[in-house]
């Protein structure tokens, strides 16, 4: 359903992305891990042009584009087929969690506003947050946030939702939350790209999980593939690095 | 030292019947200065090629240029480059025909609009790009994000300075003396031309003015916290 083929991106003379390939099912759920600086944030802005890629091609749904040569209608046509959760929410200050949701479907997409109600309601009860439809961002805790954050990007009801570290600025307590929801959608059959550093939390609910460092894929597979199995120096060494205990049990 | 307390409530008398020539030489010029100067903000904050340059000119021209110097400038252009038209094409009109006040509001609409454009620019870099970066994910013209996101966000921040555009506006506007349109210090003057009771009349003057501001300062403190109800409060 998307397939990515050899995308380049250089901020300046630092190359980020040196051509990867990447291909996603319907209902897959794909985990990027990698060390930071590996290209894996910048892999997720390019698939909904946030940033602008060198070179390489995307086939999203019927869309097709030329990531350089991308036109504006293209560039909008992509993006109200993606969403995306970002690392600090970005919920829209000005409007209230239920308005956050609405947002993208009364004004990029013309649903009707009882309609688009009805959708935002529904969406932020299943992130459990079915008394705070009314509250500004601004009241509420960086879990309640992320889970508005996810809860607009569900009711958009796109083809893919990228989720960029949706954990990472969350303090330890608040983590579980959000992970819980991201885990209940994933057995929805929603096709999630997730780039995360929660590593038990990828191996319970990846289909497939890439290991990225240097801009490249450096090797991919099931959880198990990668972190019993392991078979590039580079993974094992990544994964020795940041889930110590793993060593220890095999 | 002989004050006329008499005189003065006299003169503030006279400048209370211009006080609304003053607030037209105020609000007109705020008015337009907020419609042309968010747009150059915009032109500029989007870095749009070459327009942005030369706006970015035409504000640098404009903010060095005292308001006084700006009204003269206005006042003599406007007056001889209108004689030369209407001579050219044999109109009846003159310059003398025209009512001084346009003028007036000519050079302080160009004044306002350099001030406010760098308020409405500096209150949009206020806000996060994170914002953008929602709002393009969820699927929003650029369009549409500066219109229902960003400058919903950048007006509550711009608020404050505004308003003190507004007043430096209010007081600006005595300079109109100088092209003798009367405003209300210029009414509270006229009496004084006669008995030299000056002290009188400019302390009447500034009387208007300052519960003038205070009028306004308080119109912008309500906008202030209207607009921006979905702002945490700040506990001191």
């Amino acid at each position: 359903m998307i397939k990515i083929t050899d995308i380049h991106k250089a901020f300046g003379k630092n190359e980020v992305l040196k051509g990867i390939d990447v291909e996603v099912a319907k209902g897959e759920v794909i985990v990027i891990i990698g060390p930071s600086g590996s290209g894996k944030t910048t892999l997720l802005r390019c698939i909904n042009f946030l940033e602008k890629a060198d070179s390489g091609k995307m086939t999203l749904g019927s869309t097709q584009v030329a990531f350089k040569h991308a036109t504006s209608k293209e560039i909008l046509a992509i993006r109200r087929q993606t969403a995306m959760v970002f690392q600090s929410y970005n919920l829209f200050n000005n409007k209230t969690a239920l308005e956050n949701v609405m947002e993208g479907l009364v004004t990029a997409r013309k649903v009707p506003l009882r309609q688009a109600a009805e959708i935002g309601k529904n969406m932020l009860d299943k992130v459990g947050l079915a008394d705070k439809h009314n509250a500004y961002p601004s009241r509420l805790s960086g879990g309640q946030q992320q889970r508005v954050g996810i809860a607009r990007a569900l009711a958009l009801n796109p083809e893919v939702i990228l989720f960029d570290e949706p954990t990472s600025a969350l303090d330890p307590t608040l983590v579980s939350e959000v992970l819980a929801v991201m885990k209940k959608i994933a057995q929805e059959g929603i096709t999630m790209i997730v780039v995360t550093h929660e590593m038990s939390f990828a191996y319970d609910i990846a289909n497939r999980i890439l290991f990225m460092d240097g801009g490249v894929i450096v090797e991919q597979g099931t959880p198990k593939d990668l972190f019993v199995n392991a078979k590039e120096e580079r993974t094992k060494q990544f994964l020795k690095r940041i889930v110590p205990e793993w060593s220890y049990n095999i | 030292m002989n004050f006329d307390v008499y005189f003065m409530l006299s003169a503030l008398q006279e400048s209370l019947k211009y006080t609304w020539v003053t607030l037209l030489l105020a609000i007109v010029p705020f008015f337009f200065g907020i419609l042309f100067g968010t747009v150059i903000a915009i032109i500029r904050f989007y870095r749009v090629k070459v327009l942005g340059e030369l706006l970015q000119l035409f504000v640098v021209i404009i903010k060095g240029t005292p308001g006084m110097v700006m009204l003269l400038i206005v006042y003599f252009a406007l007056i001889q480059g209108f004689d030369t038209i209407s001579q050219t094409f044999h109109l009846a009109v003159k310059s003398k025909d025209i009512n001084l006040i346009y003028i007036a509001f000519a050079a302080l609409t160009l004044t306002a609009t350099a001030a406010i454009s760098e308020t409405m620019r500096g209150a949009l870099t206020a806000v996060a790009t994170g914002q953008y970066e929602a709002s393009y994910s969820v699927g929003l013209t650029k369009r549409q994000t500066l219109r229902r996101i960003i400058l919903p966000q950048a007006l509550p921040v711009a608020i404050p300075v505004l308003c003190s555009n507004l007043i430096g506006l209010i007081k600006g506007s005595s300079l109109v003396f100088m092209i003798s349109v009367t405003d209300l210090m210029n009414a509270a003057l006229i009496p004084a031309n006669t008995n030299y009771k000056y002290l009188e009349a400019y302390i009447a003057a500034a009387l208007v003015y300052w519960v003038l501001n205070v009028v306004v300062e308080n119109i912008f403190f309500w906008l202030e916290q209207h607009l921006s109800t979905y702002k945490r409060e700040v506990l001191v």
